[in-house]
């Protein structure tokens, strides 16, 4: 038998990434807008890096920095290790990923990109101590937590190479050209960081959210090797032996999704909430979109002679699809499975038990939720589209569909973030059942 | 107290729980399984006996503050004690019929 009280973090800890993503998620629609005449070359182009690093930091990273301080105490079962190192890394993300988009869209390869990289290295080592730490303290280790600790390395890993990179262009010291570390350092991201966390954290908290209880981990730990493996070997075969084994790497990875599916499957299976809200619908929407770039990895990776031009789309179709769809579809979902909790508990702790409450539902809007599900998954159809044909016009559809979604939910984000405690009366004892509140 | 009315008490504190609604699932913690016991220890001493559905869940102190509020505004009588235990571990067989009922389980 043992008591215990909350692991949750303070909510200054968390909430300021919520709201710093959300307006980032407004300024990557409107860069987007701005920038339908780069989609037609290469990606090696100042608007699209500023566009990735917006989407990659100041969204995506953003909101995973903070959904974790949350998540972590869940899934590990014990209090974050440092409040204060959390506020350090937020500072220095922030702060890195605005002046890094300054940098690029103007492309200062300089000091400002410089003091950028620095910012944003140092942000993630403080979160990956923070994290590390954690873990150590955790009772009960797990593939989870595998999972979460192993994907810190990497962004470790991946802000490292661009570190690298970012001084390179100043004093060239790299043995190969640009472009060749550039693969590395988004692959490194993409599986190591987003991916092996998503997976860690999302093994956790669908089945959780599901009501469903799945006994055997085996799939997962056959997921967390396969991916690992595949992206060892592929860092290791593109600094030094430049193989054409680039299919079988990703064959390995993909394996290592096909794996946490089927963990998901499983879960899905004996799962008790048979009814999904919008949050779980998206969630299952992103899951699906993650079919998308496993697909097109084996079309960019295998040399099938196609022209350079479709080469050049495929592979910007092959990027979109990962931050704007999987990584983006996720966390529109997830927000709404996870903010509202947070403001829930720090707003009504209290009042619980003796007046009632709405519930977390209760304090964003569906309506706004459903219709930026449709926006977001109308604008990526448009914009996957334009950039796979390589029509400026369809693309600037694309674009102004993706900031109807983006508007749509940073309102929701601020409607939560911004709600207040008001006329709540007392638990009228009539009938328990159809209360509605706690 | 007699076995018989400690029994109606306990059947009472059941029903009152019910007014304490996991915010996620949206169903009250009874009909969810996580309260395991309630009993009558010592002369106006209510024990309650409660876990969550995951060790991890934040929900743990606003859960225990639910409860002892919600009993002491409704057994002003008695002085209420909740803990929270995680063995036996919750599992969603756990779940009652009208839980898997209002879980969409029909």
């Amino acid at each position: 038998m043992q008591t215990t009280i909350t692991n949750s973090p303070g909510k200054w800890v968390v909430l300021p990434h919520y709201g710093f993503a959300a307006v980032a998620l407004v300024v990557l629609s409107l860069l987007l807008l701005f920038s339908t005449d780069a989609f037609g070359g290469h990606y090696f182009h100042p608007k699209l890096l500023t566009l990735t690093h917006v989407a990659a930091l100041g969204w995506a990273t953003m909101v995973i920095f903070g959904a974790l301080y949350q998540l972590l105490p869940v899934v590990l079962e014990v209090r974050l290790y440092s409040e204060k190192l959390a506020y350090y890394a937020f500072g220095l993300l922030s702060s890195g990923t605005i002046l890094l988009a300054c940098a690029f869209w103007h492309f200062w390869v300089g000091t400002i990109m410089q003091v950028a990289a620095l910012f944003l290295f140092l942000s993630f080592g403080l979160f990956a101590l923070n994290v590390v730490q954690t873990a150590r303290t955790a009772a009960k280790w797990t593939i989870e937590a595998d999972f979460i600790v192993t994907s810190t390395v990497w962004l470790l890993a991946t802000g490292f190479v661009g570190l690298l990179m970012v001084f390179n262009f100043t004093y060239p010291f790299l043995p190969q050209e640009h472009v060749h570390y550039l693969k590395l350092h988004a692959h490194l991201g993409m599986v190591g960081w987003f991916l092996l966390l998503i997976i860690g954290v999302g093994a956790k908290l669908i089945p959780m959210f599901m009501l469903a209880h799945t006994e055997s981990t085996r799939n997962l730990s056959i997921a967390y090797y396969c991916i690992n493996g595949g992206l060892i070997l592929f860092a290791a075969d593109h600094l030094f032996f430049h193989t054409a084994f680039l299919p079988v790497y990703a064959g390995l990875v993909m394996l290592g999704i096909t794996f946490f599916l089927l963990f998901l499957r499983q879960a899905k299976q004996v799962q008790k909430r048979q009814e999904a809200d919008l949050g779980m619908k998206q969630t299952f929407v992103a899951l699906g979109l993650l079919l998308l770039p496993v697909m097109l990895v084996f079309l960019v990776t295998t040399n099938l002679g196609l022209p350079q031009g479709l080469l050049s789309s495929l592979y910007l179709v092959y990027g979109l699809s990962v931050f704007l769809g999987f990584v983006t579809a996720l966390i529109l979902g997830q927000t709404f499975k996870t903010l509202p909790f947070i403001i829930w508990m720090h707003r009504y702790q209290d009042h619980v038990g003796r007046f009632k409450t709405p519930l977390p539902k209760d304090l964003y809007s569906n309506d706004l939720l459903r219709w930026q599900n449709i926006a977001y998954l109308a604008a990526l159809l448009v914009l996957l589209t334009g950039v796979l044909v390589a029509q400026q016009a369809v693309i600037l559809g694309g674009a102004m569909l993706f900031v109807v979604a983006a508007v749509l939910y940073a309102a929701n984000v601020f409607k939560v973030l911004l709600h207040r405690v008001h006329d709540l009366k007392p638990i009228n004892y009539g009938s328990a059942r159809t209360t509605t509140a706690v | 107290m007699e076995a018989q009315e400690q029994q109606q008490l306990s059947e009472k504190v059941y029903e009152s729980l019910k007014y304490i609604i996991d915010p996620e699932i949206g169903i009250n913690i009874v009909d969810l399984g996580l309260v395991y016991k309630v009993a009558l220890q010592e002369e106006q001493k209510l024990y309650v006996e409660l876990t969550l559905t995951t060790p991890g869940c934040p929900m743990s102190s606003t859960i225990i503050k639910a409860t002892e509020q919600l009993l002491a505004l409704h057994y002003p009588e008695y002085q209420a004690h909740v803990e929270l235990v995680w063995l036996p571990q919750w599992t969603p067989e756990m779940i009652s019929e009208e839980g898997m009922r209002l879980l969409g389980n029909d």
